[in-house]
């Protein structure tokens, strides 16, 4: 299932209701739009225990700006506070030493089961090689997006994603 | 069509769930190749499972949806108004603030009440300076005479003979001689000059700043000099506390004795003769000569 894809469609009686912050309306944003919001955050950030985190609070930081929100879309608005937000934690992370995030299951307490396998190979995968890869095969973007998002020249990106997958595709037949 | 350039087409992050959906130009080689089948299954497997990854289950959304319920509920009901916004920021929060802020408001009312109802007595603390001198008001040098000229603290006055300070009409300075000073409510900045300097009823606590000495005043009558290389001290009647200016120095000196204060060394008191005592004046204001006794410290 892509959560990227499938755009629900919000009239304007529904953004009065978000922009006045009602409980209901919020809870259908949420329900709607909480994948697509982990995808990016887990394409960004590369572990699905940041991205919960991240999830919850772009998801926070837009309740609190809902009376801010404009026509043009609501799916676009999301897509860039969850972008601006993961990138801003990565920044942080830079700071922190490796592997104080690791990936355990809030209830019970074992490694995420999906983590176990392609997770623990992209965490090893550079970051450089790693966010360029998961926007081209995950969200599908084009080159020419990525470059504009990454601020990189498309044929380094191009080489980015070519080794990230020669990296994959030897670490999971091996 | 050769293997190679269907790896690159790969390498792009291409990918088909199955070898009939790739294109035309690819599908005829991929047929005929064993390899790149194997290729391309891999890297379908992989995109596949990477997708996957990124896929949120319903356990972790319900999480997110809890604490999110909260705290979005939470901001619903404490979202404050401008004023508690920063009544919270600098005060504090709930309803106690509101009491705070009426009780501040009273006790400032009460305040400005008692301000303005005090406004004569106010008036008492304005210092009266009389005698041979002059003061400086509003930067104009007015020459003092008989008659009491009302000043506010902080006023200039050089005294140039003898000059009568009063406080509260009931507090006095006499001041005998030539120098200059900054007037305070109880204190006296002596800025230059030598004079004998008598205090009058309740003048206890009384401060004299000089150059290198700070004096308080018990009760006395006192003899100062500020020369170019010491402050000199000498105590008629009563009792002072004096201390070093900048060094942790303190001490009294009795009626009958003196001392000299240099800026960089330790006080020193000396065993001063009482300097001549000129004879009475007779041209003396007979009512600036009536000092009264020194109040001693209990």
């Amino acid at each position: 299932m892509d959560h990227t894809q499938g755009r629900p469609d919000y009239d304007e009686a529904f953004l009065d209701r978000l922009r006045k912050q009602d409980p209901e309306a919020f809870r259908k944003l949420f329900d709607d739009m909480a994948g697509m919001v982990f995808a990016k955050a887990v394409v960004i950030l590369g572990n699905r225990s940041s991205a919960e985190d991240a999830t919850q609070e772009v998801f926070y930081k837009a309740y609190r700006s809902l009376a801010n929100l404009k026509d043009a879309g609501v799916r676009p608005w999301l897509a860039t506070i969850t972008r601006n937000h993961c990138f801003d934690e990565l920044r942080r992370k830079k700071c922190r030493p490796c592997g104080v995030d690791k990936p355990v299951d809030n209830v019970t307490g074992k490694l995420h089961e999906s983590e176990s396998g392609v997770d623990e190979i992209l965490r090893a995968l550079p970051e450089e090689i790693r966010i360029p890869l998961m926007f081209k095969v995950v969200e599908g973007l084009k080159y020419s997006e990525i470059a504009e998002i990454l601020h990189k020249p498309e044929g380094s990106l191009r080489n980015l994603v070519c080794k990230g997958l020669k990296i994959l595709r030897k670490e999971i037949s091996e | 069509m050769t293997c190679n350039k269907f790896q690159e087409w790969l390498d792009e992050g291409n990918s088909v769930s199955s070898v009939e959906e790739l294109p035309d130009e690819y599908l005829a080689h991929v047929t005929s190749c064993s390899g790149c089948q194997k290729s391309i299954m891999l890297q379908s497997s992989l995109i596949t499972r990477l997708k996957n990854s990124v896929v949120l289950d319903e356990a972790a959304k319900r999480r997110i949806n809890n604490k999110l319920a909260a705290l979005t509920y939470d901001a619903k009901i404490e979202e404050p108004s401008l004023l508690g916004r920063l009544l919270n920021r600098f005060f504090m929060p709930g309803h106690r603030k509101w009491l705070y802020c009426g009780v501040s408001l009273v006790v400032v009312c009460a305040l400005l009440v008692v301000f303005r109802l005090s406004g004569p007595e106010r008036a008492n603390i304005t210092l009266f300076v009389s005698g041979n001198g002059f003061v400086t008001k509003n930067h104009e040098e007015i020459r003092l005479s008989a008659s009491q000229l009302p000043l506010f603290p902080g006023a200039s006055l050089k005294s140039i003979g003898r000059c009568n300070i009063v406080w509260n009409q009931h507090d006095q300075v006499e001041i005998d001689g030539l120098a200059e000073f900054l007037v305070g409510e109880n204190r006296l900045h002596m800025l230059n000059g030598k004079a004998e300097i008598s205090f009058k009823k309740s003048a206890k606590g009384y401060v004299i700043e000089m150059k290198d000495a700070l004096l308080t005043v018990v009760g006395t009558v006192i003899k100062l000099e500020i020369a170019s290389d010491h402050d000199y001290i000498f105590v008629e009647k009563g009792r002072i506390q004096w201390q070093h200016g900048r060094l942790a120095k303190t001490g009294f000196l009795e009626g009958g004795q003196g001392m000299r204060i240099y800026a960089d060394s330790v006080a020193e008191i000396e065993s001063v003769q009482e300097p001549v005592k000129s004879k009475p004046e007779p041209d003396r204001d007979p009512e600036i000569n009536t000092i009264s006794d020194p109040i001693l410290p209990e």
